[in-house]
């Protein structure tokens, strides 16, 4: 252990402290384990840690459950983990309001059994199970509901977090209009821990659907999305998701709507006569939620590919996938109403050249493409992140202004940070 | 009369932006001093004493249309062209009235004969002082803008006007359903006399026996002039005038005529001359009106080819006197007429009585912006409701070389009966 | 004063026509739609966004500071020149570039007034969710400055939502795209950030803006209830079902007597207040919509259920709510419009101490509301010649502020802050909230010349 983290455990006293050598590897990334795991019970504890942090010139990586630690590129110097797990109360829950305030170290499962009591929930995909909301507000986390309810851009209403200076902050509030002064919050989601400790969010609600109908098309190659992605685009359907999803060979367009009992009928009609198909499954909300088997992401097996493009050229990317010799994708889903594709693909089954072969193709077509948890490319490592140098530069000195210290990990974010 | 009148209106200006679009000398120069918000601005500055009455200001007061088309979109309701015309008064009162301006209000237009034999003579083009009447014309605006060319200005001026032309003041039909008294705008009467029988040939087919007034000029452009003084002599003149026929009903088919004799009452502060502009005012109905609320009861030739026609909005009828409905209803309802609305349909054309005449520049981008609009609707007939705008129009169409007929609704509706 | 050289630098950029510096121009310059006013030093019209980039980096050099204009339409200050300095009217850059229909995007100039958006969009049968009152005349970057909100948020949220990406000259004299056809999903949401930020952290020259296709349909219902208590119960318990009306409006009795008198109107007079609710969606299911929240409405002790059978009907129920300020106006010539918001459940204890408040200032005043927002607009009319009349409004306004904040909710939905609110935002963040944010301004704009003074209390 280094002398000034030693001198920083011993000044800082807190009982949820563990340095056993077992604690520790838990918390590792990309095997790299820190020397410390603490666990603040409140907002004064986290900022009595990042002082002794930033006198001892030590840091800290944010940790909820461990989820989206292996999303961006490897970890610089990492010393503590701090440990959102006891920020897990519920503030303040108003369901007529459609607003809950929980503690950022709460998990996903548990606010949607919360706040379902109620007949709400968080309109985030069950494939987030155990992983917490602070974890998925700072990824970013979205999956196929993004169609119906966007993102977490969209449902951060407001909270509250630590800096690395120490200061306590609120940020936004409870309302869905709200423009006193900057919105904090959207500096938050997807920093991935870079600029502050998250602790309370204020996130918005929605009632839950009372019927789920879906409509499943089988589909031979990406081409033949792309009248559908037409007929969808176009209508304004309730939607909750539209996903095309590929998995071991076989490949299917999915649409979800929602909507209440009364409507059951208009849009069963509605979609056997535009998808003219008779192959309707209409659903409760328990169905539907039983009928989803998340997956999750093989770490020691997969990497995460993930492109971004404008919405007609997801057939492109589905098509430069298949491609693209040598590789195999255990599975593939993309989201064409907001021109989204994420692949799972065998970490060993690709090189450098495929990776920098898609991501021309997806500049090519105006678009993005970030690959997490890839292979070590020994000689060139490459980036998971794809932003332009002149946006680097703005992260860079946002960066530098929240944290000039150094205070929270880095290496992991984009350019470094 | 003083610009201190308008300080509740300016006061009322809320700076919410609503005019900007809407406002045609703001559409083209984007400019603040070009908008009523900026105008009233202008008008509380002067008021309030934070700027000065100078000439660097004339511009910006003298440039408003008057169309009113911000009124259409204000929600406190300012009457622009209330607080122009107040704010070009003052400026009157301060640097003085042209002698030309002061000549045709002050004398011309009070003398309704002197004027009639004037433009005879420049008719027949025997007149020595051409030029002084060329330039009354330009202000007054009724004869587009070619007006650099005099030539063109004679073949222009009809030798007869309406009512010589008429000769009758009384035109009587078998089993009149009623009488209409019809007020000749000078823009009718002097220059488009054509209209003005179209009109009254509408009236008879319709029913109506037609008495013509000796009315004088409606006072507008007086008004549009800042000389408010003149105003009430127009006002009190027409009143008296109204008051005396036995008529039912009081008409004018020229849209401007309609809406000033209609807001008299604002104008004047004499009380009992409000009074009567207000019994006045409930006689007196615009044509597009009259005919709309009796069409119905008329029974038309049905033979005719399609043709395709678009309407413009003269800016007194539809900002002022909110009257829309008819004119569409009108066209819509007539038989082989294939109707089609066009785009901002409602904004100014340029004329603007005389505007066209002291702003060209200004008036020419305006105008080109209705020409497109037109030029879009692939019409053979554009419509409208006002002399001067069927001249600004007749300009527009010729100026771009466009296969498009302008009529007055009146003509439109009288060659039903050919 | 400008320096001779300035002008002369500003003419050689957009064009001696296209710069403004006369006494007389200036103060025409010097307010927007709030009660602010401040005179800039030049008023320049750029026509391309290469302008912008130039103008910027000659303030900064200069050390001028800059600010850009829309319509001027904001109703906080936003726009107002209060330092001087060189006011960047952007309504010339006023083309929309392209309609994508296909990847669900439009791309625009800054200066395209909102309507103007959603006519062309219209032609294709899409729209732009996000529909200011003011969509008549503000501009899609003032629009963006602001977040703006309208009486649709609630069902397709507000501008920040519907923003893909921004270009942007920043006041490093730099121009950057953030974001653009593609969902953004990496890094820090500097198109978010930018939302809302009042111009204080940049000028946007071109926007990328996510479109939809318009709904088939749409329904419009007018309820009275006798209490506002009812009124907001049936307004949560309609959202609960899972129905988000497109509008759901809220007139309390002195603005629905106000607009009977001067609108001629028929709204039900003694109705403590009316909701006005809009269904949008495919027409065959849209009765189905109507019926459910017609129980709900019932449910909750409403007095008179209209649906408006046609376009004509739909009209005359909106002609009310839509001619309200101008209505209010008639009182009395100047008028505020505040906005705070307030969590739903909590407006009926709003509106309560509103009306407190008001009566405690002797304040003449209707209330409107963005029932399902939350969002509240007390409108007060006033002369503003009256100072002591004047003093007592903005001692009601800030006193409704506190209001807010107090009920867990904010002194700004939709307008801004600006210059007017900027006291205020003490009652809602404290110093080191307020910090974190002139964190951010710090990084953009270090020289602090973009729109300087607003949304913050300086020094």
């Amino acid at each position: 252990m280094r002398d000034d983290t030693r001198a920083l455990i011993e000044n800082f006293q807190h009982k949820h402290i563990y340095l056993d050598q077992e604690t520790c590897n838990k918390f590792s990334v990309k095997n790299k384990s820190p020397f410390a795991v603490i666990e603040p019970e409140n907002v004064d504890q986290i900022a009595e840690l990042l002082a002794e942090c930033r006198n001892s010139g030590s840091t800290v990586n944010i940790w909820g459950n461990g989820q989206h630690q292996i999303l961006g590129n490897p970890l610089d110097r990492y010393d503590i983990t701090l440990s959102t797990r006891l920020l897990n109360s519920v503030t303040e829950f108003e369901p007529d309001n459609l607003t809950i305030s929980v503690g950022s170290g709460m998990t996903y499962n548990e606010l949607q059994r919360i706040v379902g009591e109620k007949g709400l929930f968080l309109p985030i995909n069950p494939d987030a199970g155990d992983a917490t909301l602070g974890g998925l507000v700072s990824a970013n986390h979205y999956s196929s509901w993004i169609e119906g309810y966007g993102t977490f851009r969209d449902l951060v209403l407001g909270g509250r977090a630590v800096l690395a200076d120490g200061s306590k902050i609120r940020f936004g509030g409870k309302t869905v209009k709200n423009v006193a002064g900057y919105d904090m919050a959207k500096l938050f989601i997807g920093a991935m821990g870079t600029l502050g400790v998250v602790t309370e969010l204020t996130l918005k609600l929605s009632p839950i659907p009372e019927i789920v109908l879906v409509v499943e098309m089988d589909i031979n190659s990406p081409k033949d999305l792309l009248p559908v992605q037409k007929l969808v685009n176009t209508s304004a359907l309730p939607l909750l998701a539209f996903n095309c999803v590929e998995k071991e060979g076989k490949a299917s367009i999915v649409i979800e709507c929602g909507c209440i009992s009364d409507e059951k009928a208009f849009y069963q009609k509605k979609l056997e006569a535009m998808f003219s198909t008779e192959k309707l499954k209409v659903l409760s909300w328990d169905e539907y939620l039983q009928s989803i088997q998340p997956t999750k992401l093989d770490i020691e097996k997969e990497a995460l590919l993930k492109s971004i493009v404008p919405v007609s050229k997801v057939a492109d990317v589905l098509e430069q996938l298949h491609n693209d010799a040598g590789f195999s994708a255990q599975q593939i889903e993309s989201y064409p109403g907001k021109g989204i594709v994420l692949a799972r693909i065998d970490k060993n089954s690709f090189t450098l050249e495929t990776l920098q072969e898609l991501r021309n193709h997806a500049h090519n077509l105006e678009g993005k493409f970030l690959c997490f948890n890839g292979p070590d490319f020994a000689e060139k490592p490459c980036d998971a992140w794809d932003v332009k140098p002149d946006q680097t530069i703005w992260h860079r000195k946002l960066k530098q202004e929240f944290d000039p210290q150094g205070v929270f990990v880095g290496g992991r974010f984009i350019d470094g940070i | 009369m003083s610009i201190e009148n308008v300080y509740n209106d300016v006061i009322s200006c809320s700076k919410c932006g609503f005019c900007q679009p809407t406002c045609p000398t703001f559409v083209v120069s984007g400019k603040e001093h070009q908008v009523a918000r900026g105008r009233h601005q202008l008008v509380r500055g002067i008021i309030e004493n934070k700027i000065e009455l100078t000439r660097d200001t004339k511009e910006m007061i003298f440039e408003c249309l008057m169309c009113n088309a911000c009124y259409s979109n204000c929600f406190p309701s300012v009457k622009t062209d209330h607080v122009i015309a107040h704010a070009r008064h003052e400026y009157i009162k301060k640097y003085g009235q042209p002698a030309l301006q002061k000549y045709i209000f002050k004398h011309l237009l009070r003398h309704p004969k002197e004027l009639a034999n004037l433009l005879k003579l420049v008719s027949v083009g025997k007149n020595s002082g051409l030029s002084r009447i060329v330039q009354v014309f330009r202000v007054l605006g009724w004869f587009g803008r070619n007006l650099a060319n005099a030539e063109q200005l004679l073949e222009k001026i009809p030798f007869k006007n309406l009512r010589e032309r008429m000769g009758e003041k009384n035109i009587t039909v078998p089993n009149a359903k009623g009488k209409i008294a019809y007020f000749s705008g000078c823009g009718i009467n002097y220059a488009q006399p054509d209209i003005g029988e179209a009109s009254i040939k509408v009236m008879q087919n319709f029913g109506y026996d037609v008495e013509i007034l000796d009315n004088v000029c409606c006072g507008l452009p007086a008004y549009a002039y800042g000389d408010l003084d003149s105003v009430q002599w127009f006002a009190e003149k027409n009143i008296e005038i109204l008051e005396k026929t036995d008529a039912d009903v009081i008409i004018s088919d020229c849209g401007s005529c309609s809406s000033f004799i209609k807001s008299y009452a604002e104008i004047t502060e004499n009380s009992d001359l409000k009074k009567r502009a207000e019994i006045v005012a409930a006689k007196f109905k615009d044509m597009t009106n009259w005919i709309n609320e009796n069409i119905n009861d008329v029974e038309f030739p049905t033979n005719g080819r399609m043709t395709k026609m678009t309407y413009h909005d003269p800016c007194h009828l539809a900002h002022h006197l909110k009257e829309r409905k008819a004119p569409r209803d009108i066209l819509q309802n007539l038989s082989h007429v294939d109707y089609v609305e066009m785009d901002k349909a409602d904004m100014c054309c340029g004329g603007a009585g005389s505007y066209n005449i002291a702003h060209p520049e200004m008036s020419f981008e305006i105008l080109d912006i209705k020409m497109d609009n037109v030029k879009t609707t692939e019409a053979d007939v554009l419509v409208t409701a006002c002399p001067a705008c069927v001249m600004q129009l007749a300009f527009g169409t010729r100026k771009n070389k466009m296969p498009v007929q302008v009529k007055h609704i009146s003509q439109v509706v009288a060659e039903k009966f050919k | 004063m400008l320096e001779k050289s300035v002008l002369k630098r500003l003419k050689s950029i957009c064009g001696k026509e296209n710069v403004l510096y006369k006494d007389l121009d200036l103060f025409l310059y010097g307010f927007d739609a709030s009660i602010e006013l401040g005179k800039p030093d030049v008023v320049v019209f750029p026509l391309k966004a290469e302008h912008i980039k130039q103008i910027v980096q000659l303030a900064v050099s200069e050390k001028i500071p800059y600010i850009a204009r829309g319509s001027a339409t904001n109703l906080c200050g936003g726009s107002i020149a209060e330092k001087g300095g060189i006011v960047i009217e952007c309504s010339k850059l006023n083309k929309i570039l392209e309609i994508d229909i296909e990847n669900r995007v439009a791309v625009v100039e800054p200066g395209v007034f909102n309507l103007e958006l959603q006519n062309a969009l219209s032609k294709h049968g899409f729209f732009f969710a996000p529909d200011p009152a003011s969509q008549k005349v503000s501009t899609l970057a003032g629009n963006v400055a602001m977040n703006a909100g309208g009486p649709h948020c609630l069902k397709y949220g507000v501008t920040v939502n519907h923003v893909m990406g921004l270009e942007m000259v920043l006041p490093n004299g730099e121009t950057v795209q953030f974001g653009g056809k593609t969902f953004e999903s990496q890094g820090y949401d500097l198109v978010g950030i930018m939302n809302g930020s009042e111009g204080t952290l940049g000028i946007v020259t071109k926007l990328f803006l996510h479109i939809q296709p318009k709904p088939e349909s749409l329904e419009t219902l007018l309820v009275s209830f006798n209490d506002i208590e009812h009124a907001a119960q049936a307004v949560s318990d309609i959202i609960a079902r899972g129905i988000i009306p497109a509008t759901l409006e809220y007139m309390d009795n002195l603005c629905i007597r106000t607009v009977v008198k001067s609108l001629n109107v028929d709204y039900p007079v003694d109705a403590a207040a009316i909701l006005i609710i809009e269904v949008d969606g495919f027409a065959q299911n849209l009765a189905k919509q109507v019926d459910v929240i017609t129980q709900i409405c019932r449910d909750n002790h409403a007095g008179e259920i209209r649906l408006a059978g046609n376009d004509e009907e739909r009209n005359a129920l909106w002609a009310g709510r839509r001619g309200a300020l101008g209505a209010m106006t008639r009182l009395n010539p100047s008028l505020v419009v505040f906005d705070g918001t307030v969590p739903r459940n909590q407006l009926p204890t709003a509106l309560i101490e509103i009306d407190k408040i008001c009566k405690e200032y002797d304040l003449q005043y209707g209330t409107l509301l963005h029932a399902g927002d939350g969002n509240i607009h007390p409108i007060i009319v006033y002369d503003e010649r009256d100072e002591q009349e004047t003093a007592r409004v903005m001692q009601g306004c800030e006193k409704i502020m506190q209001l807010c904040v107090d009920l867990g909710g904010t002194i700004t939905g939709e307008h801004g802050v600006g210059m007017e609110k900027r006291k205020a935002m003490q009652y809602l963040f404290n110093d080191q909230d307020l910090n974190a944010m002139k964190q951010v301004k710090q990084v953009f704009d270090p020289s602090e010349l973009c729109n300087p003074g607003k949304i913050f209390v300086q020094g």
